[in-house]
């Protein structure tokens, strides 16, 4: 049901966290797999470790706050591998701040990364999919985009507020075509993007949560590969809300 | 990083599980039970009123070397579903996903809507998910597992011109009970959701034209009407342990026709 067997996928801030998880889920499933993210060290580290179990992945330097990198990835991508079947945009930063903390470069800086992001990437990659007829458009917003969340940034809520409402829009303009595009909504997620909450912030999310635990990384890439596979097929404009019940709309 | 993690979703996953659908013989109801029942699970096939088509869906799945049995009740009366539920927990051992599914259609203007229709649409729909959850929760409470899924409908968000005020009313309902129940039964790792199908290629969307069918594709950003496996695949998916941190939500499958 899930396979994705001959599919070329890309996944942005592939190299750690929640995107890591999404590259190894993809791949196990049967999908060439990009590593597209900044971090140079960590995505080659990761290509070499799933190489070595016998998975089909590669790593690809970006930027995706940068559109000339974001369109010479993509360019890389069809040039060999000659389609793109599926784009997941993952790559966010998040930082816990109070709004007359956030100044004029850092709010830049986080819409950018977080919500240009995903902009530039479904803009290199669009056309490619209506040329195939087919595609997967798969972005990760965040609980925050849909509720008041503990300790982030608004800037950080903005940018993932403005990913669904961009996920809807382009559903509507391209679905016409066989292209589905939907995200995901993590509540809070057990990564590094996380680490200087403290013991007592981190309970006071758990208790917030009715299934009792923090998100992982592989609940969200389970999601992704639902929405990656045919599973997705009639689904398109779409949230999937996946925080243990943190938030329910 | 657990490696091993996914293998499992290219394995048939619901290996060891027993479902219970119900309204099974036919539509989105049997496609959900005919896959879980390819993905390893032991089906139960719920049915009020069609019992050979019913037998038409065991007879598939055994066909294919799976584990079925058909089992007659009216999820509206109550002691039917208990009688369903003891008997199944006294035949598999346990019940590990509850899909409630059984329903009617009943397309009219509101004015229409007389009183027992009113009634044995609210019956069918929301009591019939209560009276499944209520007998079937409390021997997933003692296995501290479980997966509820609810059939709800687009039009329970969107409203609607065509489907009865009294279905959307139902449909919505579900959607309360749904989050209500996911909230109650979370630290007991119960998860219970629910999706929204639109118009989808069944006989329950028979009652249109060719012309008001057409008509109402137009309106569709996808173009087509949706297929039954389109939602047995979501449902699928909320009944699998891949689906553990997902709860209280509703999946619009409706090709774009509503999204929020």
């Amino acid at each position: 049901m899930f396979s994705l067997d001959g599919k070329i996928a890309i996944v942005t801030g592939g190299a750690k966290g929640i995107g890591k998880s999404i590259v190894l889920a993809l791949s196990k499933v049967g999908a060439t797999t990009v590593i597209a993210d900044i971090d140079v060290n960590s995505g080659r580290e990761l290509e070499a470790c799933l190489k070595q179990k016998g998975l089909k992945v590669e790593f690809i330097e970006v930027d995706v706050s940068i559109s000339e990198s974001v369109n010479k990835m993509v360019k890389d991508v069809v040039e060999k591998y000659g389609k793109i079947d599926i784009l997941v945009n993952n790559a966010g930063i998040l930082h816990d701040a109070q709004i007359t903390d956030i100044d004029d470069a850092t709010w830049d800086r986080v819409i950018r990364v977080n919500l240009t992001g995903v902009f530039y990437c479904c803009r290199a990659v669009v056309p490619h999919m209506i040329r195939q007829k087919y595609g997967k458009i798969i972005n990760i917003a965040s609980a925050g985009g849909k509720m008041g969340f503990p300790y982030a940034g608004v800037d950080y809520c903005a940018s993932k507020g403005g990913i669904m409402a961009l996920t809807r829009q382009l559903a509507l303009q391209i679905s016409k075509y066989g292209i589905n595009v939907n995200a995901v909504a993590p509540g809070t997620t057990e990564t590094e993007l996380i680490k200087d909450r403290n013991e007592e912030q981190k309970k006071y999310i758990i208790s917030r949560i009715p299934v009792g635990r923090m998100g992982r990384p592989e609940d969200t890439a389970a999601a992704v590969v639902f929405l990656a596979s045919s599973g997705s097929d009639y689904i398109t404009g779409e949230t999937i809300d996946v925080n243990g019940g943190l938030y329910m709309d | 990083m657990n490696l091993n993690y996914f293998d499992k979703m290219c394995e048939p996953f619901l290996k060891e599980k027993v479902a219970l659908i119900t309204g099974a013989s036919k539509g989105i109801g049997k496609d959900i039970a005919l896959l879980m029942a390819q993905l390893g699970a032991k089906v139960v096939i719920n049915y009020s009123n069609s019992g050979d088509k019913a037998k038409e869906v065991l007879k598939e799945i055994q066909d294919k070397g799976g584990e079925a049995l058909i089992y007659k009740a009216d999820v509206s009366v109550s002691k039917e579903v208990n009688n369903m539920v003891e008997d199944v927990i006294g035949i598999f051992g346990k019940i590990d996903i509850l899909v409630n599914n059984a329903g009617i259609t009943d397309p009219r203007f509101f004015l229409d809507i007389k009183e027992e229709d009113w009634d044995r649409m609210i019956n069918i729909h929301l009591k019939g998910t209560f009276n499944c959850c209520r007998f079937v929760v409390p021997h997933m409470i003692k296995m501290r597992y479980g997966r509820i899924i609810n059939m709800s409908s687009a039009v329970a968000k969107s409203g609607s011109i065509g489907a009865g005020a009294h279905y959307c009313a139902a449909k919505g309902g579900i959607i309360g009970f749904t989050k209500a129940l996911a909230n109650q039964l979370a630290k007991y790792k119960i998860t219970v959701n629910a999706v929204a199908p639109a118009m989808i290629d069944t006989e329950m969307i028979r009652w249109r034209t060719e012309e008001q069918l057409k008509e109402h594709i137009e309106l569709i950003p996808m173009k087509r009407i949706g297929t039954c496996r389109e939602v047995s695949e979501a449902v699928v998916y909320l009944a699998s342990d891949f689906a553990e941190f997902i709860t209280g939500y509703t999946i619009d499958i409706n090709g774009g026709l509503y999204m929020d």
